[in-house]
C-alpha cells in the first residue's frame, strides 16, 4: 500500500447564530497564504441589519448541510467535533472531546487549542435576539429555506451516521454538494457602484440621495452595505455592496470577480470648468475684474481639461462597450422634467438581476425624492455667476474650441466660441458610442494635448506676456492653485 | 511470479516525477509507424515521391501535428521548436502567387486581404483562416460577445463530418509541402479543439503539442490586443478567468487525445532538456536535435519579458515589448488613474493581485503555477519593482512556476505536463543535452522488459516488481535506459521519473538508440512472460500452442545483441520458474500437452539463464531450484574479469506501514480477508477454504455456524476482480456466498483496501502452487495484519524455518486453528503482525533490494568506484551481504515489541469558515497535519471536476496540502498529561517527517530527495483515485 489513509477531523459550529454573526462582523482580511488571521477580532460597534443575519444564517446552514453530504461521500475515517464543546469553553466536555480527537488521530495535542471567546455584542443584539425568538417572517423563511424543522435547529451530533444514512438513500452526490458549497460565493450579487466627477461633477447631490436611500431602504430591506469613497480609494468587494465614488475612480478590475453594475455620471465639460472655478473662488465675479477672470477661467479650463475631463473621457471610452456600465448625465438627474425617469433608470440598472420586492424601484425613487429636490436646488445655485464665467470662456477661442471638442466627444452640444481673426475652429468629434473605438482613440489623442506643451508652443509664438505665462505655468504645473491678485 | 492482478496494492503508481525524459512519457502510445518511416534508406527518395503523389490525391499517409495554446503563450515559439526538415507548416512559401490570387483564401472566413496578410505576418498562416469546415473563431474576441461561450464557439468532436478531414486537407494542402511526413498546423484555438481534430483526421495520425503560460503574465501580455469592445476580457481579472476556463477545458480534453503534450512555456523556454525531449518525441528519434530547425537553447528572453510584464503592471505602467521598458498605460485601460499617477495605479494593482491570489491560487497550483512570487513584489516600493530582474538561481520559480512543490500540479494533468524535475537547479536547464540526469550517473544500465497485454489500469505484480527494481537502480544513481517490448506505452507501466530514459520504436530501434547514446555497463533482462505467452496461445485455441516457436523470444534477441555489440554484464530477472509453473497453469486444460510444452520451455529457459552472467530470482526457493539445474558459471572468463556471476534473490518489496498506524486488536472486527484476482489457482484455494476450513472453524467456534456469518471469525471477505462477475460459475464458493459465509467485496480502491486491512483480524492466503512469490502475502505482512498461509505461501518471503511471525498450516485443521487463534488471542495477534512487519521492513524493503543490487553492481564492474565520505566505497559489500535472513526473524519479533509511537497517517483538519479549524490544527503536533480551513476555498470559480479533484488530492495526498501546520517548538510539544491523561495520549506521540532510508551506499542530495519522494508519496492509478469520491450514482461503501 503506497499511502496510508488520511484521518479527517471536521470542525463544526453548532451555534449557527453565533457563527453567522462572527462571519458578518469579523474582518475578512487574509494573509499571503490566503489564511485569514484576524478573524478573532470582532468589530462590535457595527449595526447589523436583521436581513443580513438572516441571509448569512441561511448560508451557514446550507454550507453545513453541503459539507456533511460531501464528506459522507468520502470514504475516509473521519470524526466531527463541535467548536463550542471542543474549542470554545473550558469545561469537562472540552477535555473529553479533546481526548476523543487525540485518540482518533493518534496525534498529541497541546492543552490550549482554543479560539478566543468571541464577544458577539453588537449595538442591536437585543433586537436580533428578539427577532429570532419571535415567530418572525425571517425565521420562518430561514427554516423553509434550510429545509430544516425547528427541532433540528440545534447541532446534529450524528454527523457520520446521519451523513451515511442520507447517502444510502442515494441523495449524496459529491458534485452537487461541492456545487452547493461554492454556490453562495458564486451567487454573490454584483456590486453596485456610482461614480460622479467630484462636487462640481454632481457628486454632492448624488451623495445626498444615496446616503438617504441606503439608510432608509437599501440597508434595512436588502442588507446592502454602503460605502462612500473619494480620491483613489476603492471599495472592498468582499465587504461592500454599494460603493459611491465621489471622484468616479472606478477600478473595474477590482470588482471583476464579483461582478458589478456601474453608473457613471458625467457633466457638461464647460459647466464642469466654470463650476470648479466658481467653487474655488466663490465670489470671483464680484471680486475680480474681467481680464483677471478671463485668465483665471482659462487656466482653470486648462487644468480641468488635462485632469478631470481627460479621466472622464477615458472612462467613457473604456465603458463604451461595457454592458455592466451605464452612462448618465447629471443634468438629466437634476432636471425637473427628466429626473424621475433618469432616477428610475439609474436605480433599475443598479439593482439589475437582484431579486427585489415588487415595485421596489418605484419605492426607491419615491424615497429618493425626499432629498432629491433639495439636492437639485443646491446644484442650481450660482447659475448666474456660472453663466457669466461661461461667456468669458467663450471669449478664449483656443480653449473654447478645446472645450467644445470635448463636449462633442461626451455627447453634449458644443458651445459657440467667439471667433477671432486667424483662429479656426475644428469640427466637433463624434461621440465614441457613435463611432469606432479607433476613431475615438484618435479623437482622444487630439484632445489630450498636454497643457504645458500647448503653453510652450504659444510661448514660442509670443502670444502671451511673460507675466501671464509665468502665472499660467504655475497653475498648469500644479505648483499651487491659481490665486487672484486683488484688482488694483 | 503469479499473475495476480495487484492493482489493489498500487505501488506501481509511483510518484510522477516528470523529468526531461518524462516528456517522452507524455506519449500515450508509441507511433511506431512514424518512427519506422524515418529510417532513410536508398529507396527513401522514391518512397517520398510516391507518397507525395498519393498525398496530393487524398489525405495520405502523413501524420498531422497540431500546435495550440492561447495567443501570446508562445505558440509561435513552439511551432518553431517542433519544426524540422521533415515537417511542413502552413506557409506562403508553399503557395503559388497565382493560385493565391485565384483562391482568395481570405474570403473563406470573410476577412479582408489586408487583415489576413497582417495576421499571417505576425503569427504565420493559421489553419482556422484558410478553411471553411469549422467556423472561424477568435476566442479572445468572441467569448462573451453576443452571449457566446467557448463551447458555443467551438465545434464538438461529434461535429466532424466524414468528409471533414478530406475537405480540411484539401484547403490546407495548398499551404503545405505535402511531400513532408509531418504536416504541421498552428492555430491557437487548437488548444480546445483537440477531440474535433482527432476525430476528423483519425487518432493514429494526429498529435498535439500545446503550450501554456502563467495566467497573470498571459493576461498582461495579451492586453495589447484587447480593445474596449472585447467585453469578456476587459480587465486582468477577466482574462485570468478566461485563461482558467480555457485551460480547464483543455485539461479535461487531454485524456481523450491519443498523443498530446502540454508544456509550460517558462521552464520549457529555458530548458534545453525539455526542448530536446519534445523534439525527440515528435521526430521519434534520438538525433532530434539535429533535425529540428529550432534553436534548442536555454536563453531566458521569454522569462525576462514575462517578469517585465508583471513588474511594469505592479508599478502602474505597461511593458512595451518593442522598447523593452515600461511605459504609460493607455488611458482607456485604467481610466480611474491618470497616466501621471502610476504609483496610485501600482498600489491598486498590488491590491488586485492579492485578491487574485486569494481567489485563484489553489486553482493555479493545479496547473503548476503560483502567484506568490509576484505578491512579494508588491511589498517593494513602486520604483523598486521596475528594477526587479531575473535572479540567477531561481528564474523559473520567480515567474510563478511551481517547481519545488510539483506535487500540487493537478493530478489529472501530471501525465501530460512537462515540468522540471524536482530539485533541479536552473543551471541544469542550460546544460546541453545529453545526459539528462542532474546527478552524475555512476553506471548506465539497460533494463529490458516484455509486457504482454494492454490493460494499463491493472498493473501486474511483475510490472510492480520491474518498477521497484528500476526505482532502486535510480536511487543507486544508475542511469536507466528502459527498453520495452510492450503492447502499451512504457509510460503507462510506470510514470518513470528522474534518471530513466524511455525509447521509442521497435525493440531493435530502442536498443540501437540506447546503445548509440551511451555505453551500457549492465543489462537487466526481465524473463517473465514465457508461461504467459504459451498460455495465451492456448487460450486463443491455437492448434500448435504447445509446440516450440521457431523465432527467438524478445529477451533472447536482446541478449544476443548485447553479446554481439557490447561487453555489458547481463543479468536475467526471473519472476518464476517457467517450466514448473507452465505445467501447472497449462495443465488445467490439457495436461498431456502441457507436459510436452514444459519440455521445450525448460530447455529454452535454462539456456537463457546460462547465456547471461547473473540470474536474479524472486525467492530463495527459486534460486535454490535453479542452482540445482544450472551449471556453475562463476568460473567463466567474464565472471573472473568483469562481471558478477551469481544466482541471487532480489526480494519483492512493499512499503511497510508504521507500527503505530496499525489498528489495535480491540478495534478490529472478526473475519478473514483474502485478496487476489479470480483465476484457476485462486478458485481452487478458495474452494478449499470454504469447503474444508470454514466448517472446521464453525465446529471450533463457540458461536457455531454463526461464526461463518458476517462479522464472525469464520466469515470470508473476498477482494479482487472477477469474483463477483463469475460467482455463478464457482460452485462451492457460490453456495457459500448464498449461505452468507462469504462476502465478495470486489475491486477496492486503495483506501478501501487499506481500511479492510486495518479493520479485519486475519489475512488468509492458502497457496498451493510451488514457484514464484505470493505478492498478496507481502502486502499483508507489510500492512500489519496477521497472515495465515500454507507453507508454499512462504516462498519468496525469506522467512526462517520455524518462524512464528507468519502462521502456516498445510491441513484444514491447522489452518482453521491458526485463523481462529489469531482472532481470539490479542497476544497471538500482536506477536504475529509485529513479527511479519519487522521482517518486511528488514528484508522485503526497498533498502534491502538496493543493497542486493548494489552488491551485484560492484562485482559487476570490479572497478574502483569514486570514493565519497571517509573513503567509503559507493557500494560497500560488507555486512549487507552477510545478512542471513533465515536466522533473524525471531530476534526481530522481540526487538519490535516495544512501541515506537510513530504514525504515518496524514491528518486533515477541515472546517467551514469561522469554524475554528485553524485553532484545532494549531494544537496538533506534527508536520503531517493538513489544515483545510475551508474546503474548496479558492476553487469557487473552478470547474466542478477541478473542485472534486482538488478535494480528492487534499484528502488523499498529504503532499498536496498547501497550508501545512509547522511542527511545534519543543516547549509546545510537551505532553499535557493533566488534560490528556488517557491510554492513547499518555506519551507524546509525534508524526515524524518521512526520513530517508539509510543504506550502505552513500547518496547524493538529489538521489536522497528522489528516494524521499518515492517513499513518501505514491499516487494510486487514476481509475482507483477517481473512485475515492464515488461517481454520481455509485453506491457508497459504509463498511
Amino acid at each position: 500500500m503506497s499511502t496510508t489513509a488520511s484521518r479527517v477531523v471536521v470542525v463544526r459550529r453548532c451555534n449557527t447564530i453565533s457563527w453567522a454573526l462572527q462571519l458578518l462582523l469579523v474582518p475578512q482580511s487574509c494573509d499571503d497564504t490566503g489564511a485569514c488571521a484576524d478573524r478573532d477580532k470582532v468589530d462590535s460597534s457595527r449595526y447589523l441589519p436583521p436581513a443580513r443575519l438572516v441571509a448569512k444564517l441561511g448560508e451557514c446552514r446550507e454550507n453545513e448541510a453541503s459539507l456533511r453530504s460531501l464528506m459522507a461521500t468520502v470514504q475516509l475515517p473521519q470524526l466531527s467535533i463541535s467548536f463550542e464543546t471542543t474549542l470554545q469553553f473550558q469545561n469537562e466536555h472540552r477535555v473529553h472531546s479533546m481526548q476523543q480527537v487525540s485518540a482518533f488521530l493518534r496525534v498529541p495535542m497541546t492543552n490550549s487549542p482554543s479560539m478566543p471567546e468571541a464577544d458577539w455584542r453588537v449595538p442591536n443584539m437585543l433586537e436580533l435576539q428578539d427577532h429570532f425568538a419571535s415567530e418572525s417572517i425571517e425565521r420562518q423563511q430561514l427554516i423553509t429555506r434550510s429545509k430544516l424543522s425547528d427541532t433540528k435547529w440545534s447541532c446534529d451530533t450524528r454527523w457520520d451516521a446521519a451523513g451515511q444514512a442520507a447517502c444510502n438513500d442515494g441523495r449524496c452526490v459529491a458534485s452537487a454538494a461541492a456545487a452547493s458549497l461554492t454556490a453562495n460565493i458564486a451567487s454573490v450579487q454584483p456590486l453596485m457602484a456610482i461614480g460622479a466627477h467630484s462636487v462640481e461633477g454632481g457628486s454632492a447631490a448624488l451623495f445626498k440621495v444615496f446616503v438617504h436611500l441606503c439608510k432608509a431602504v437599501l440597508t434595512p430591506k436588502l442588507g446592502v452595505r454602503c460605502a462612500y469613497r473619494s480620491a483613489y480609494e476603492g471599495c472592498d468587494p468582499a465587504s461592500v455592496d454599494l460603493c459611491f465614488l465621489h471622484d468616479a475612480r472606478f477600478s473595474e478590475g477590482r470588482y471583476s470577480s464579483r461582478g458589478y453594475r456601474y453608473v457613471h455620471v458625467r457633466r457638461d465639460p464647460a459647466d464642469l470648468i466654470v463650476r470648479s472655478f466658481a467653487r474655488e473662488y466663490p465670489n470671483a465675479t464680484h471680486t475680480f475684474n474681467s481680464s483677471a477672470l478671463l485668465e483665471g477661467v482659462e487656466a482653470q479650463a486648462r487644468r480641468v481639461l488635462a485632469e478631470g475631463l481627460h479621466e472622464m473621457a477615458a472612462a467613457i471610452e473604456s465603458h463604451a462597450a461595457d454592458r455592466s456600465a451605464l452612462l448618465l448625465r447629471i443634468e438629466d438627474l437634476t432636471s425637473p422634467t427628466s429626473a424621475n425617469a433618469t432616477l428610475t433608470k439609474l436605480l433599475g440598472f443598479l439593482l439589475g438581476p437582484r431579486a427585489v420586492p415588487h415595485n421596489f424601484v418605484e419605492e426607491l425613487v419615491a424615497s429618493a425624492w425626499k432629498v432629491m429636490a433639495g439636492a437639485a436646488r443646491s446644484e442650481e445655485a450660482g447659475a448666474v455667476q456660472r453663466a457669466h464665467l461661461l461667456k468669458l470662456l467663450q471669449k478664449r477661442p483656443l480653449k473654447c474650441s478645446h472645450v467644445a471638442r470635448m463636449q462633442s466627444l461626451l455627447d453634449y452640444p458644443p458651445m459657440k466660441c467667439v471667433e477671432r481673426a486667424g483662429v479656426q475652429q475644428k469640427p466637433p468629434q463624434r461621440h465614441p458610442a457613435a463611432g469606432s473605438a479607433a476613431g475615438h482613440r484618435r479623437g482622444l489623442r487630439q484632445t489630450s494635448d498636454t497643457p504645458l506643451g500647448s503653453l510652450l508652443r504659444r510661448q514660442r509664438r509670443g502670444q502671451r506676456s511673460a507675466t501671464a505665462l509665468t502665472l499660467h505655468a504655475r497653475v498648469l504645473m500644479g505648483s499651487a492653485r491659481f490665486r487672484f491678485a486683488p484688482a488694483s | 511470479m503469479r499473475v495476480a492482478r495487484v492493482e489493489l496494492a498500487s505501488a506501481l503508481a509511483v510518484a510522477a516525477i516528470v523529468t526531461v525524459v518524462a516528456a517522452l512519457a507524455v506519449v500515450r502510445t508509441r507511433h511506431a509507424a512514424l518512427g519506422a518511416t524515418q529510417h532513410q534508406g536508398p529507396a527513401y527518395t522514391h518512397l517520398h515521391a510516391a507518397r507525395h503523389l498519393a498525398a496530393a490525391a487524398s489525405p495520405g499517409s502523413q501524420a498531422f501535428l497540431f500546435v495550440g495554446g492561447l495567443q501570446r503563450s508562445g505558440t509561435t515559439w513552439l511551432e518553431a521548436l517542433v519544426s524540422s526538415s521533415e515537417t511542413s507548416a502552413l506557409s506562403f512559401e508553399n503557395m503559388d502567387l497565382g493560385e493565391y490570387v485565384r483562391l482568395q483564401p481570405w474570403r473563406l472566413q470573410n476577412h479582408t486581404q489586408s487583415y489576413f496578410e497582417m495576421v499571417a505576418r505576425v503569427g504565420g498562416v493559421e489553419g482556422k483562416f484558410v478553411q471553411d469546415v469549422y467556423p472561424y473563431t477568435y476566442l479572445v474576441r468572441d467569448v462573451g460577445r453576443d452571449g457566446h461561450t467557448i463551447d458555443s464557439l467551438l465545434p464538438a468532436s461529434q461535429a466532424a463530418a466524414p468528409d471533414a478531414a478530406a475537405r480540411l486537407f484539401k484547403q490546407w494542402s495548398v499551404w503545405w509541402d505535402t511531400s513532408k511526413q509531418v504536416l504541421l498546423e498552428k492555430t491557437p484555438e487548437n488548444l480546445v479543439m483537440g477531440p474535433f481534430l482527432q476525430s476528423a483526421f483519425g487518432a493514429h495520425r494526429t498529435r498535439f503539442v500545446f503550450v501554456m503560460r502563467h495566467p497573470l503574465v498571459w493576461a498582461l501580455a495579451i492586453e495589447k490586443w484587447i480593445f474596449p469592445e472585447f467585453g469578456a476580457l476587459r480587465s486582468v481579472e477577466d482574462r485570468i478567468a478566461f485563461w482558467f476556463d480555457c485551460m480547464s477545458r483543455a485539461a479535461s480534453q487531454l485524456p481523450q487525445l491519443r498523443d498530446a503534450i502540454l508544456l509550460q512555456l517558462e521552464p520549457a523556454s529555458v530548458s534545453a532538456d525539455v526542448q530536446l525531449a519534445v523534439a525527440r518525441h515528435i521526430f521519434c528519434r534520438d538525433d532530434a536535435a539535429n533535425r529540428s530547425t529550432a534553436r534548442i537553447d536555454g536563453s531566458s528572453g521569454i522569462l525576462s519579458s514575462s517578469l517585465a510584464y508583471v513588474t511594469c503592471w505592479l508599478s502602474g505602467q505597461e511593458f512595451r515589448a518593442s522598447a523593452r521598458r515600461c511605459g504609460p498605460r493607455k488611458s482607456y485601460r485604467d481610466p480611474a488613474f491618470s497616466a501621471s499617477k502610476p504609483d496610485r495605479l501600482g498600489i491598486e494593482n498590488g491590491w488586485r493581485l492579492h485578491q487574485i491570489m486569494v481567489q485563484r491560487e489553489v486553482q493555479a497550483n493545479q496547473y503548476g503555477y503560483t502567484f506568490k512570487p509576484f505578491l512579494k513584489l508588491t511589498k517593494l516600493p513602486v520604483g523598486a519593482v521596475q528594477r526587479v530582474r531575473l535572479n540567477a538561481v531561481d528564474q523559473v520559480q520567480q515567474l510563478g512556476v511551481v517547481t519545488n512543490n510539483w506535487l500540487r500540479v493537478r493530478s489529472s494533468l501530471r501525465p501530460y505536463l512537462v515540468v522540471p524535475p524536482p530539485g533541479a537547479k536552473v543551471n541544469s536547464f542550460h546544460t546541453p543535452p545529453p545526459p539528462p540526469p542532474a546527478f552524475p550517473a555512476t553506471k548506465h544500465v539497460l533494463v529490458v522488459y516484455h509486457k504482454m497485454g494492454s490493460d494499463k489500469e491493472k498493473p501486474t505484480g511483475m510490472d510492480m516488481r520491474m518498477d521497484q527494481i528500476v526505482g532502486s537502480l535510480v536511487a543507486l544513481q544508475m542511469r536507466v535506459h528502459f527498453l520495452c517490448q510492450c503492447d502499451v506505452d512504457p509510460s503507462q507501466l510506470s510514470p518513470f521519473g528522474y534518471g530513466v530514459a524511455i525509447y521509442f520504436g521497435t525493440l531493435e530501434q530502442q536498443y540501437n538508440q540506447a546503445t548509440s547514446a551511451t555505453r551500457i555497463d549492465v543489462a537487466y533482462v526481465f524473463f517473465t512472460t514465457l508461461t504467459m505467452s504459451v498460455h495465451q496461445r492456448q487460450l486463443s485455441s491455437e492448434r500448435d500452442w504447445y509446440l516450440e516457436p521457431a523465432e527467438p523470444l524478445p529477451e533472447e534477441r536482446v541478449v544476443s545483441w548485447l553479446r554481439k555489440s557490447t561487453d555489458a554484464c547481463i543479468a536475467a530477472v526471473a519472476d518464476d520458474i517457467h517450466y514448473l509453473r507452465a505445467a501447472e497453469v497449462l495443465g488445467h486444460l490439457d495436461a498431456e500437452r502441457a507436459a510436452q510444452a514444459s519440455i521445450w520451455i525448460r530447455r529454452r529457459e535454462l539456456a537463457f539463464h546460462e547465456s547471461v552472467h547473473s540470474v536474479l530470482t524472486v525467492s530463495l526457493e527459486d534460486a535454490a531450484s535453479l542452482r540445482s539445474v544450472l551449471p556453475l558459471v562463476t568460473a567463466a572468463p567474464d565472471c573472473r574479469k568483469r562481471c558478477s556471476c551469481s544466482l541471487l534473490w532480489v526480494p519483492y518489496t512493499h512499503e511497510a506501514v508504521q507500527e503505530n498506524a496499525v489498528q489495535p486488536f480491540s478495534q478490529r472486527s472478526d473475519g478473514m480477508l483474502y485478496v487476489g484476482g479470480m483465476h484457476g489457482l485462486a478458485v481452487k484455494a478458495m474452494q478449499w477454504l470454504v469447503q474444508d476450513v470454514q466448517p472446521l472453524i464453525a465446529r471450533s467456534s463457540p458461536n457455531g455456524k454463526a461464526a461463518l456469518q458476517s462479522g464472525g471469525t469464520g466469515h470470508l471477505y473476498l477482494v479482487g476482480p472477477g469474483w463477483e462477475s463469475h460467482v455463478n460459475e464457482l460452485g462451492a464458493i457460490n453456495r457459500a456466498v448464498q449461505l452468507g459465509h462469504v462476502t465478495i467485496l470486489g475491486t477496492l480502491t486503495d483506501v478501501q483496501l487499506n481500511r479492510q486491512l486495518s479493520q479485519l483480524k486475519v489475512f488468509v492466503a492458502p497457496v498451493f502452487n510451488g514457484t514464484g512469490i505470493a505478492t498478496k502475502n507481502v502486502m499483508a505482512m507489510s500492512s500489519g495484519i496477521p497472515l495465515v498461509t500454507t507453507p508454499v505461501g512462504l516462498q519468496g518471503l525469506g522467512l526462517p524455518t520455524g518462524q512464528t511471525a507468519v502462521l502456516t498450516a498445510d491441513t484444514p485443521e491447522d489452518f482453521a486453528r491458526s485463523a481462529l487463534g489469531v482472532q481470539t488471542s490479542p497476544e497471538h495477534f500482536e506477536a504475529s503482525w509485529r513479527g511479519a512487519l519487522a521482517h518486511t521492513k528488514q528484508y522485503l524493503s526497498a533498502q534491502h533490494q538496493e543493497d542486493v543490487l548494489c552488491g551485484l553492481m560492484k562485482l559487476a564492474r570490479r572497478e574502483t568506484v569514486p570514493r565519497r565520505r571517509e573513503d567509503a566505497p559507493i557500494c560497500s559489500f560488507g555486512s549487507s551481504h552477510g545478512r542471513t535472513p533465515l536466522t533473524t526473524a525471531g530476534a526481530v519479533v522481540q526487538s519490535t515489541i516495544a512501541p515506537s509511537g510513530n504514525s504515518s497517517s496524514a491528518v486533515v483538519v477541515l472546517g467551514l469558515g469561522g469554524s475554528g479549524a485553524p485553532a484545532l490544527a494549531k494544537s496538533l503536533q506534527g508536520s503531517r497535519v493538513c489544515l483545510v480551513p475551508e474546503p474548496l476555498k479558492g476553487m469557487e470559480r473552478a470547474s466542478m471536476a477541478a473542485q472534486l479533484d482538488h478535494l480528492r488530492s487534499l484528502l488523499l495526498e498529504p503532499a498536496y496540502c498547501a497550508v501545512r501546520h509547522l511542527p511545534l517548538s519543543p516547549s509546545q510539544r510537551s505532553c499535557h498529561t493533566s488534560l490528556l491523561a488517557s491510554p492513547h495520549t499518555a506519551r507524546c506521540l509525534e508524526i515524524p517527517p518521512p526520513a530517508p532510508r539509510s543504506s550502505r551506499c552513500t547518496w547524493t542530495a538529489e538521489s536522497l530527495r528522489y528516494r524521499a519522494l518515492r517513499s513518501s508519496w505514491r499516487p494510486p492509478p487514476p481509475t482507483q483515485r477517481s473512485s475515492i469520491l464515488p461517481r454520481e450514482s455509485a453506491p457508497l461503501s459504509t463498511s
